[in-house]
């Protein structure tokens, strides 16, 4: 879906102003105007956005197959999700993924936006490769590493040239998901790295100067200062990050269709093969409607959690 | 923003608490860990282009030496005809042409929509504001992927599937183009608008003659999302369309494999066919590209 | 998204007033989302409304079938161009996704408002779209067209219920190709039509050196399914069920997996997406043998050389060949405005004019008799010999209803049995535990 939130990106929503800026009634008690205008995009979010949501909560209640109609079943297509061996599995697989990819991606871009920060000869090409992925389709990326990760493929034959024995990378379920998460990396990373550049160069030089005076070694810096100034930023991008993390479909589909066995099935990824290969609309959306709650409680104790470790100003 | 001076107090108190002896540091690094820092840096982004480096050559390869036994990066021959085999074979010429169409209606479609809504919120009073931008605020967070379903059964029930009508709708109305247009429009000052009012222009003409401008650089920021989310989207062009004379890009370059298996040398020179654009944009505009999307992660701070 | 702790800004109240929402936003808020719910109580609920369609573009037939690539692409219009030759008004257009979404496609195509008149459907894919297409019986009879004609396996495979719904193009067996370089290199005579199982693994055996393995392997349980039927032996009930514990089903995987494992002529099946890795090792000379059906003749003799290219039947284990007969036939929707000018327009491209024109141009063997000399006159001798071989003696398979899912299924789960993660019979279990069995 042409939808424009991309992974990592996301705006303040402290509505801040600027300092002196005096608040005033806007002139004219303009209701109907202002209904107007906000028309279109009401309409369309309701439409498009709000309503589908809802709507995967209520097929829930349905057996609905794109042949023949669909029959009302209550609650029956939630209780035998909870007891399907195989949904419970798309979980734990999709919680594994989430869990190893989130820390890894914004370790690496983190510590990718720190150096680039530091003296690098061509700072600007390097950032262009690095974004390369990011802004490809995320098809075109899978579809690149599934011919390198062949048995018989390039990263094999590299690392036999250094004396590694060749990786089953898709034939064994473990190195799947690594691989999956290689993808992943390789997609994301150069635009957490851009955000969070981003969010460094946000850092007034004073403080960092001022520690410096102090005495503070890199590593204080990095922990007392640099850290917690760029916590908006980061908290941000781990949330947008995560969201989207418990989505993966599309490396999955090109790479490994949720094999080998069901080792990288994410929740995605059997809800499509359930929706659109076994023709279970219903059972399908029972899927989408748990995943959304998953999300938003992985959320919302992510917005509660902010008050641990976020400084706003 | 950081009010620099409670901020340097506070660095001071903390790294007061710091039992280090001060060292006098050099301020700068010297001439040869800086060509250390830079070779390792290169190093790691020449791995990190592996890929497409690979690709590259991979596509210039005969087909039956891409499972070569010995790894090579130039195979016997060197068949720059191959692009040209890959833009006929998967019709690339279609599949851009249509890409391109749709991101463009996409992306000019979101501007003008987000454009009205935010203005609605930022700058006309209207009874509900609050309570209907709370919920705009509320889908900013909803995971897009999932309302697939509902919404494909939607545009089954008005028997709209297969038509980039129904591609191109769903997409348009993400609260985020709202959100970020608002929060600068937001900054612009009341006075421009109500000296605009003396000399009696419209709400409209304000819009389009005042605001419109001045939001100009959100404005491309939300342009590069736009198309760059509709020249990507994957998912729901596989599941709304049908015809392969409709596919984009992505679709295009999947659905390659067929019954007498998968030419990987010309799926690779699609790929890169697909990626060669992205570098020369990237390639040109990085500093535009860089501070736009610094821009939408701080919308305007 | 995010409600910032609620700092009150020393110079404005603004912030308070944002976070507070009036009673008439509430209101706004509530209203907004019920008629979401209704909105998509109503999407949910409606459906299956079947708009009148034409299928037609005048008086041109459309059809709906795979075209993913150019080379698809100018199969379907060869049987266009040979249909002409039969019956020079006919006039058919196509469209369609790839291979791999046809199937998943079809019902919601049927159902739209653009409904083709024709679909294309592989033996044994009919079942779930029976409901949606005209029998043709009454109408070959009104246009003189026989059915016996045509390949009496396709069409006991094309029909339900004692009535045809399709008209087959091609009735091409399932074969083994060899790669007759590699096998002269190995010192490995030509296959006979009575080649055994052990006759096979010992060329597999003899040519699996310097990193070229002697046969690869394909996915899906198709792949199993055609070693069984050179045997005569089914998984696969009348009524359309696949009985997933066979024994017989079990050790033939088994054999498979030992291919792999034990005897080591094979390389082991990787998870993917949709690609078939047989037909690229075997293309690439990575590989001396591999099996597929007739079709893709032409494909692999330009891939290896037209004289590179043997054709050999699937041994059995007692040497005697049997074959299983896969093809594609087209059929007309009951959503057509006019069946009687699709009929006439898959019967001009399944004529013997048109099925000689395209055997002669793209190799496929024709799903009548009368056309099979042009075929052979393309192909030479010896496949034709084989394939006579193969047709002689050919069971009629019956489908599994839900063939999709269980290749879906036993195509993620077999891996396993390669890795030796889980065993043959694990694996079965999961698949009919997957399926619903």
């Amino acid at each position: 879906m042409a939808s424009i939130t991309p992974t990592g990106s996301a705006p303040s929503a402290t509505g801040a102003l600027p300092p002196g800026f005096r608040h005033r009634r806007v002139p004219g008690g303009k209701s109907w105007l202002g209904w107007i205008l906000v028309a279109p995009g009401l309409i369309g979010l309701v439409l498009f956005i709000i309503a589908p949501l809802l709507g995967s909560l209520v097929l829930g209640f349905f057996n609905y197959t794109l042949l023949g109609g669909g029959a009302f079943t209550g609650l029956a297509n939630f209780t035998h999700l909870f007891r399907d061996p195989q949904f419970l599995n798309s979980v734990r697989v999709t919680a594994i993924f989430v869990a190893v990819y989130t820390p890894l991606n914004l370790a690496l871009s983190l510590a990718m936006a720190l150096w680039l920060k530091s003296w690098v000869a061509g700072k600007a090409a390097l950032r262009v490769i690095f974004l390369i992925p990011a802004l490809s389709p995320i098809v075109v990326n899978a579809v690149i590493f599934r011919l390198l990760l062949q048995q018989n493929g390039a990263i094999n034959e590299t690392l036999a040239g250094i004396g590694v024995s060749p990786i089953p990378w898709l034939s064994d379920g473990n190195w799947a998901m690594v691989a999956i998460i290689m993808v992943s990396l390789w997609q994301s990373f150069g635009y957490n790295m851009i955000i969070l550049g981003a969010g460094l160069d946000s850092i007034s030089p004073d403080v960092i100067a001022a520690s410096r005076i102090d005495g503070a070694g890199p590593l204080r810096r990095l922990r007392s200062i640099t850290l917690p100034l760029l916590s908006p930023a980061l908290f941000f991008t781990t949330v947008l990050t995560v969201i989207g993390a418990w989505q993966v479909f599309i490396q999955v589909y090109i790479m490994t269709g949720g094999g080998p066995g069901q080792s990288t099935e994410t929740i995605m990824m059997y809800l499509y093969a359930t929706g659109f290969t076994f023709n279970q609309l219903g059972y399908a959306s029972a899927i989408a409607a748990v995943l959304f709650v998953i999300i938003a409680i992985v959320t919302l104790i992510q917005l509660w959690g902010q008050k641990q470790w976020v400084h706003y100003d | 923003m950081i009010d620099p001076q409670a901020e340097v107090s506070l660095a001071t108190r903390r790294a007061a608490a710091v039992t280090q002896p001060r060292r006098s540091r050099q301020r700068r690094l010297r001439p040869w860990l800086r060509a250390l820092n830079s070779t390792v840096a290169w190093c790691v982004g020449i791995v990190f282009a592996f890929p497409l480096i690979w690709t590259f050559f991979t596509a210039l390869k005969p087909g039956n030496e891409v499972f070569g036994q010995h790894f090579s990066f130039i195979g016997s021959q060197i068949l720059w005809s191959n692009f040209a085999d890959a833009w006929n074979a998967i019709n690339f010429g279609r599949l851009l042409a249509n890409s391109l169409i749709i991101a463009l209606i996409s992306t000019l479609l979101t501007l003008l929509v987000s454009t009205l809504t935010a203005f609605a919120f930022s700058r006309v009073r209207f009874r509900g504001r609050n309570g209907l931008f709370v919920l705009f605020l509320l889908t900013l967070t909803l995971p897009s992927e999932i309302a697939i379903i509902p919404l494909y059964l939607g545009f089954n029930a008005v028997d709209l599937t297969d038509t980039w009508t129904a591609l191109i709708l769903p997409g348009l109305f993400g609260a985020f183009g709202t959100f970020l247009l608002r929060q600068f429009m937001l900054q612009i000052p009341v006075e421009f608008e109500e000296a605009a009012r003396i000399d009696g222009a419209s709400t409209l003409r304000i819009l389009v003659s005042i605001i419109v401008p001045l939001v100009r650089p959100a404005l491309s920021v939300l342009a590069i999302f736009a198309f760059l989310g509709s020249w990507n989207g994957f998912l729901w062009p596989l599941i709304i369309l049908n015809t392969a004379s409709k596919w984009t890009i992505p679709l295009g370059l999947a659905g390659f494999s067929t019954m007498t298996g998968t030419q990987w040398q010309l799926l690779m020179a699609g790929c890169i066919l697909t990626v060669a654009p992205v570098i020369i944009v990237v390639a040109i505009s990085q500093r535009q590209l860089v501070a736009a999307i610094g821009a939408g992660a701080f919308g305007g701070r | 998204m995010i409600t910032p702790k609620a700092k009150v800004h020393g110079r404005t109240g603004r912030a308070d007033r944002q976070c507070r929402i009036s009673r008439r936003g509430r209101t706004v808020v509530a209203a907004t989302l019920s008629v979401g719910l209704v909105a998509a109580a109503l999407a949910g609920c409606a459906g299956g409304n079947n708009s009148s369609s034409s299928g037609m573009d005048g008086k041109t037939v459309k059809m709906f079938t795979w075209v993913g690539s150019s080379d698809e692409h100018a199969q379907w219009q060869s049987y266009i161009d040979g249909g002409k030759l039969d019956d020079p008004s006919l006039s058919v257009s196509f469209s369609g996704p790839a291979i791999g979404s046809y199937y998943t496609k079809l019902p919601t195509e049927l159902k739209g408002s653009s409904a083709p008149c024709i679909i294309t459907l592989q033996n044994g894919q009919l079942a779930p779209y029976a409901s949606a297409l005209v029998p043709l019986d009454s109408y070959a009879k009104s246009a003189g067209v026989s059915i016996s004609s045509y390949d009496p396996s396709m069409i006991k495979q094309l029909s339900q219920g004692g009535k045809v719904y399709a008209l087959p193009y091609d009735a091409e067996p399932m074969v083994l190709y060899y790669n007759k370089k590699l096998f002269a290199a190995a010192g490995v005579p030509d296959p006979s039509t009575n080649w055994t199982t052990s006759d096979f693994l010992a060329a597999a055996k003899a040519t699996t050196k310097n990193g070229v393995y002697g046969f690869a392997i394909g996915q899906a349980i198709g792949a199993v399914g055609t070693w069984m039927a050179a045997n005569g032996e089914s998984y696969i009930s009348n009524a359309g069920k696949s009985d997933l514990s066979s024994a017989t089903l079990k050790s033939r995987f088994q054999w498979l997996v030992d291919l792999a494992t034990k005897y080591k002529v094979a390389t082991p099946l990787e998870a993917s997406g949709g690609t078939f890795p047989d037909i690229d090792k075997f293309g690439s000379g990575q590989a001396a043998m591999f099996l597929n059906g007739t079709w893709d003749f032409l494909h692999e003799s330009q891939q290896i050389g037209k004289d590179n290219l043997g054709v050999a039947t699937i041994p059995s284990d007692n040497g005697k060949p049997f074959g299983s007969i896969a093809g594609t036939g087209y059929a007309v929707t009951k959503t057509c405005s006019d069946k009687t000018a699709a009929f006439k327009a898959i019967a001009a491209m399944t004529s013997a004019k048109s099925q000689q024109f395209v055997a002669k141009s793209r190799s496929q063997v024709p799903a009548r008799a009368d056309s099979l000399a042009a075929w052979q006159s393309s192909v030479g001798a010896q496949p034709a010999a084989v394939v006579k071989a193969l047709t002689e003696h050919s069971q009629n398979l019956p489908a599994a209803t839900n063939a999709n899912q269980i290749n879906t299924l036993f195509t993620q789960y077999e891996v396993d049995a390669f890795s030796g993660k889980s065993s043959v019979s694990e694996v079965l279990q999961q698949v009919a535990a997957g399926a619903g069995q």
